[in-house]
């Protein structure tokens, strides 16, 4: 087991160094000059030389590719060029709102969808279940965009109950925090009450669940000892990769509520070139989505005996 | 006194979309406390659907449309939810047949055994794991500390069986329903379990309700068995009566499509055509299509019912009107077994497999714990002549796929060679072999339902064999080919149009042993080819394949653990144990007198409790070079001496019968 | 449920129609500037109405969402077509000839599969620039590997079958393997995920049209029109309401057909 995991992490390590030549190959193809950049359009060559030598951009890829993840290694993501500030001081802050977000989106989605999905799975083929499927079928397929357009019709225009921009610009209000997590509730809640369901339909046809009644435990027990313990391996998995789809509908929504996170960050870092900014916001995003795959694997290989204790086979 | 079980007049059925297929019809057996009945049938009988009708079990689309099943005197179908679960597990205990699937495969064996306990009477934990214990040690499992904190996956197949015994045993029921027990399990392992039932029901006085398709098997547990044909019970009475004297034309049929693998080469009888689907069922009897007794206007008259035998004292009953058949005594079997008599000195000599090893490494790099290399060939020699058929005999983890798979080009060789027409083949892919060997070489494999492409249709995948092997042919020539393949399989032409999934498992393989022959193969390899088809199926395949290889002239080397099939096809048997041979000879002689413990234990000669032959256990024990494979199982190892000198090769007298043991050499040089 | 596969299906086709007739369906030049700020149902020119309004600089939005339907159901199914031929390639080599192959390929696509897909997105795009040849371009190279992942468990199963080993035995060539023996029994669950695949592809190109990295203005495209008119939700819901709701119905029958083939999947 202990094997597993040391390896499991290696692999995470590795994945994360190459996913780090790759975004920072991706920033050396993007056109123009960074000089140019910082120092705008009507800086002279000569000028815009003397900047590149003296911030290290006359050095090879490699070697800054080097000297750049070396530091990042070490906490120093370098200098934004529209903040003018090192990277860190705006990305920080941003993180922790984003941090409330999808932890309160989380909140709401794991209970709500594996409620959702042990029901509709105990009973396959009836109305409740058909019900779900449908609603679930129907909220994954509206856009993020599309259901934070047709919420805020809803909520702000119409009904006026909530305010239709999440900037706390007077500081934190849970009010204005309601229609991003609704938003990303409502994309995401349906593909794992789906997969909860299937789980649950499979484990029910199992011949270990048939054993159970058979040697008649009470019905509770069947469910509660057998069933859902095998019914959520799975799922766990799924909610963990979620965390990988959750950071990219994080940035529709801080984008469209205006919610100063780290989403929006990247997003303006991207439209604005920011070099800096996209590099660490692409990093710590990837970042998190692996380091949720490795905890789900490490955590699927804990649930599951089979390979806890090893096997032959 | 009141029977345990009283099933009367039951007929189960299943919804399908559209239509309602009958299972079971007209069902009646009782069971006596104490009583051992068995229930044999081929698959589909609706044998199981009985079982579950009787656990009142039988899922959301199945249903008892008549009759019904009393349990000590109680209508199971009128049971409240509390008393039908007392019932269930307290009453009558059920053991299934794949034992792993039956297990929760994320709770260790002891809590599984304990909530089986705590669930029938009132007692407490402590007693509850003391009543666990004892039940493990009484399926003569040993350190039931330790398997009680085992999961699943850490027991072998045939421990994980007894657990299951045990645990149906732990609240005493009255009745044990066994549905295939020994299916899964492997033959030595077989033998012990079922055993291990005949003295815990008698040790208690358990009922049982022993359900199987091996006729053989029941014959050894049962005092009473009943024959089941199409959802009917054709034959009822004790298992002598109706082992020796059966009535029903099916019994006697399904008793001579197996013969003992012991006697002189007997031929398995086939029964022509295909059980009838639900919807086809005539008015008559049911085995009316395919009985060799049918007489118009007797046969086919309805409500045919189940009738005492005449001249009987027993309770021997009959669904058969012309009970009182005989069977035509100048009987010509379609096929005689006539040994092939290849003279080995003068025969040319086809296939020479050399020293030959192969071992699996592990090299995955998720793998989890060390590395482990798994042993599957082992200094393997082989000859195969032409015209002669040699089967290659031994349990699952023998090595007798890979050496298939070697000989096909499917694997490579890691050491030594396979010589075919002077080319080392074990080295080359199939992709890589000349044209000329690729056609002299071809396979039947094991499982008939994915040995047909399904998205193509019979005829084109047989055409397509024939273009590839012999290219010279012209496209009528081809088409012209096929049709007599399918012919010669004993299929008619449009069949050639029909899509796999539209053929009965016997029929795909038939297919398949066409397309084998397509390219007029002077060897043909099968691997199992019988092991997945019911017993009349398989009667008939073995026939075919006889039939083929004597027509082709082909040589056939057969991989299989059937030794009636052995018995009866092959010349010379090869009896492979941890990937090394263990014995040789001729069939005659190496069945009928083994020499070897591990073919002893194979023929159930003796009856050793041993544990299956686990992967890691091959790992410790096959290092190459050190003893002997078996010496963990072998209940006449020499100790000092089997586990570290490799057994030596002796010759038994002049017929090319040999063996690979220690016991041999010692006992002689006494 | 038939119903609800029929009715995705039906739902599909007519959005397929509208792309198809759009020169003769939409009632006015959708880049032409005519009354800014018309609500829905208002008189247009030449006694024409503005059925679902006009936006901010006076287009007409229906002519826009029909004109858009035409460019998503021109660029979502060729670039999921482009990413099928890729991730099905990778596939089958990996999931036929495991080993090496299999282990470099996998490494491949875990890396990019690491990426939060909206982050790759953004990355790919900012460096190549927003154009429809690099939209299919940027989705081919994020979706290939998710592809790759499926055909990969498929081919892993399917290559032990009997009938492929029926025909390496007797010779075969590669490509008869992969494409005759193999690909063609693992078409059902490939189906479902390619229409599953098609509803994500149109939900991306919305995504990155909506945040403004999508298709260059001023051709219609459906995300960029919600981008647009974005800051007006409040005051004119109409200029982004109903765009959403061309997506979202579009992205719904592709996935009720996606359901229906999946449950006719599991009977057979």
């Amino acid at each position: 087991m202990l094997s597993f995991v040391l390896r499991r992490l290696g692999a995470m390590a590795l994945t994360m160094l190459v996913v780090s030549a790759v975004v920072f190959g991706l920033m050396e193809l993007i056109p123009g000059n960074v000089a140019t950049m910082v120092l705008g359009p009507y800086a002279s060559d000569e000028q815009k030389n003397i900047w590149l030598s003296a911030n290290g951009y006359l050095e090879p890829a490699w070697c800054r590719y080097g000297v750049w993840l070396a530091n990042f290694v070490q906490g120093d993501f370098g200098h934004s060029i529209r903040f003018k500030v090192p990277v860190g001081d705006v990305l920080w802050p941003r993180l922790g709102r984003t941090a409330i977000l999808g932890v309160s989106a989380l909140a709401v989605i794991v209970p709500l969808s594996l409620t959702l999905g042990v029901l509709a799975g105990m009973r396959e083929g009836s109305i409740i279940d058909r019900l779900i499927s449908v609603i679930g079928i129907v909220t994954t397929s509206i856009p993020e965009f599309a259901s934070a357009v047709f919420l805020t019709s809803i909520f702000v225009f119409w009904l006026q109950w909530l305010p239709g921009a999440s900037t706390m610009s007077d500081g934190f209000d849970a009010v204005q925090l309601v229609l991003p997590v609704l938003v990303l509730v409502l994309y995401d809640f349906g593909y794992i009450a789906r997969m909860t369901r299937a789980s649950m339909i499979d484990v029910i046809a199992t011949p270990y669940i048939r054993t159970a009644i058979l040697k008649g435990l009470p019905r509770r027990q069947v469910i509660l000892r057998h069933a859902f313990r095998n019914a959520l391996i799975a799922p766990f998995t799924v909610i963990m990769l979620q965390i990988n789809w959750l950071l990219s509908g994080v940035i529709v929504v801080e984008f469209f509520f205006a919610y100063k996170g780290f989403g929006a960050l990247l997003l303006e870092a991207a439209l604005n070139r920011d070099v800096f900014v996209i590099e660490a916001c692409a990093m710590i995003a990837v970042f998190v989505a692996v380091a949720t795959q490795a905890l789900a694997d490490i955590g699927y290989a804990f649930l599951n005996p089979r390979i806890r204790f090893g096997s032959a086979d | 006194m009141t029977p345990v079980l009283d099933i009367q007049n039951l007929s189960v059925s299943y919804r399908a979309p559209g239509r309602v297929v009958s299972a079971v019809t007209d069902f009646s057996l009782s069971i006596a406390p104490g009583e051992r009945v068995g229930l044999v049938g081929e698959s589909g009988c609706g044998k199981s659907s009985i079982a579950m009708a009787i656990m009142r079990y039988l899922g959301r689309n199945g249903l008892v449309s008549h009759g019904a099943i009393n349990y000590q005197g109680q209508d199971m179908a009128a049971l409240a939810s509390e008393a039908l679960r007392q019932v269930r597990g307290g009453g009558i205990a059920m053991v299934y047949q794949d034992p792993m699937a039956a297990l929760n495969p994320t709770m260790t064996i002891g809590a599984q055994l304990i909530e089986t306990r705590l669930a029938h009477g009132a007692v407490s934990k402590i007693q509850a794991c003391d009543d666990a214990m004892a039940g493990l040690a009484d399926v003569q499992l040993s350190d039931t500390t330790a398997i009680m904190a085992r999961y699943p996956h850490q027991l072998s197949g045939g421990q994980l069986q007894r657990v299951v015994i045990a645990m149906a045993l732990l609240p005493r029921p009255n009745l044990l329903l066994l549905d295939e027990p020994t299916t899964a399990l492997d033959a030595t392992v077989e033998e012990s379990v079922v055993d291990l039932i005949g003295e815990i029901s008698s040790k208690y006085r358990t009922a049982l309700l022993f359900i199987s398709h091996d006729l053989g098997l029941v014959e050894s547990v049962c005092d009473r068995v009943c024959v089941m044909y199409a959802g009917q019970a054709v034959e009822v009475g004790t298992g002598v009566s109706v082992f020796t004297q059966p009535r029903h034309p099916y019994t006697d049929a399904l008793l001579q499509c197996r013969p003992d693998p012991l006697s002189t080469g007997t031929a398995p009888r086939e029964i022509p055509g295909v059980i009838s689907g639900s919807h086809e069922y005539g008015r008559g009897c049911r085995f009316a299509p395919r009985c060799t007794y049918f007489e118009v206007g007797v046969c086919d008259t309805p409500d045919m019912a189940l009738s005492a035998r005449t001249n009987s004292t027993s309770s021997h009953m009959v669904r058969c009107v012309k009970q009182n058949w005989t069977r035509p005594t100048e009987e010509i079997p379609l096929f005689e077994h006539i040994p092939s008599q290849v003279d080995k000195s003068s025969s040319r000599l086809m296939l020479q497999v050399n020293q030959l090893s192969k071992t699996y490494r592990d090299t995955s790099l998720v793998g989890f714990g060390g590395a482990r290399d798994v042993v599957a060939l082992d200094g393997v020699n082989l000859t195969v002549h032409k015209g002669e058929i040699v089967a290659v005999v031994g349990e699952s983890g023998s090595g007798k796929s890979t050496l298939a798979k070697i000989l096909m080009g499917l694997e490579l060789t890691e050491d030594g060679a396979v010589l075919f027409e002077a080319v080392d083949v074990g080295a080359l892919r199939a992709r890589n072999r000349p044209r000329s060997i690729r056609r002299a070489l071809q396979m039947v494999f094991q499982n008939p339902d994915d040995t047909l492409n399904p998205s193509l249709r019979v005829g084109t995948q047989l055409r397509r064999a024939i273009k590839v092997l012999l290219p010279d042919l012209r496209r009528s020539e081809v088409a012209m080919r096929a049709t007599e393949l399918l012919d010669s399989v004993r299929l008619s032409a449009h069949v050639a149009n029909m899509w796999p999934n539209e053929l009965s498992g016997g029929q795909k393989q038939r297919v398949a042993i066409a397309r084998a022959f397509a390219g007029a193969p002077d060897i043909i390899v099968a691997d199992e080819p019988l092991s997945a088809l019911d017993v009349s199926v398989s009667a008939a395949i073995t026939l075919l394949l006889k039939s083929m290889q004597r027509d082709h002239g082909a040589s056939l080397l057969l991989i299989s653990h059937d030794l009636a099939a052995v018995r009866y096809l092959a010349d010379t048997v090869v009896v492979l144990y941890g990937g090394k041979v263990m014995e040789r000879g001729p069939a005659p002689a190496v069945l009928a007198s083994p020499r070897h413990p591990y073919t002893q234990m194979l023929m159930g000669a003796c009856k050793v409790d041993v544990p299956k032959l686990e992967p890691q256990n091959a790992n410790v024990v096959v290092e190459a070079g050190t003893g002997c494979p078996f010496v963990s199982r072998c209940p006449e190892r020499i100790g000092g001496l089997c586990e570290n000198t490799p057994p030596p090769i002796i010759c038994l007298g002049e017929e090319q019968h040999e063996i690979a043991c220690h016991l041999e050499a010692v006992n002689r040089s006494r | 449920m038939g119903a609800l596969t029929n009715i995705g299906a039906g739902v599909v086709a007519l959005w397929i129609f509208v792309a198809l007739a759009a020169p003769v369906l939409a009632p006015f030049d959708p880049n032409a500037l005519l009354s800014p700020f018309a609500t829905p149902g208002a008189p247009g020119p030449d006694d024409g109405t503005f059925w679902l309004g006009t936006d901010h600089l006076g287009r007409d939005i229906l002519s826009r969402i029909i004109w858009g339907a035409r460019s998503v159901l021109t660029y979502a199914p060729v670039a999921a077509f482009c990413a099928y031929v890729l991730g099905v390639t990778m596939g089958l080599a990996a999931g036929y000839f495991k080993g090496w192959v299999d282990a470099g390929l996998s490494f491949v696509s875990n890396a990019v599969l690491a990426f939060p897909v909206l982050v790759l997105y953004i990355l790919v795009i900012t460096t190549i620039g927003a154009s429809a040849l690099n939209i299919v371009l940027a989705v081919t190279f994020a979706s290939a590997p998710g592809i790759m992942r499926i055909v990969r468990s498929l081919v892993l199963d399917l290559r032990n079958r009997g009938y492929v080993a029926a025909a390496e035995t007797r010779g075969e060539a590669l490509w008869w393997i992969l494409f005759v023996e193999i690909l063609p029994n693992a078409r059902g669950p490939l189906i479902v995920d390619a229409c599953l695949r098609l509803g994500y592809v149109i939900i991306t190109i919305g995504v990155l049209g909506f945040l403004g990295l999508g298709l260059p203005p001023p051709d219609p495209d459906w995300g960029g029109m919600i981008n647009e008119s974005r800051a007006l939700t409040l005051a004119f819901p109409h200029m982004t309401l109903f765009p959403c709701l061309a997506i979202s119905s579009l992205v719904l029958g592709l996935n009720l057909m996606a359901d229906g083939l999946r449950k006719g999947e599991v009977r057979s």
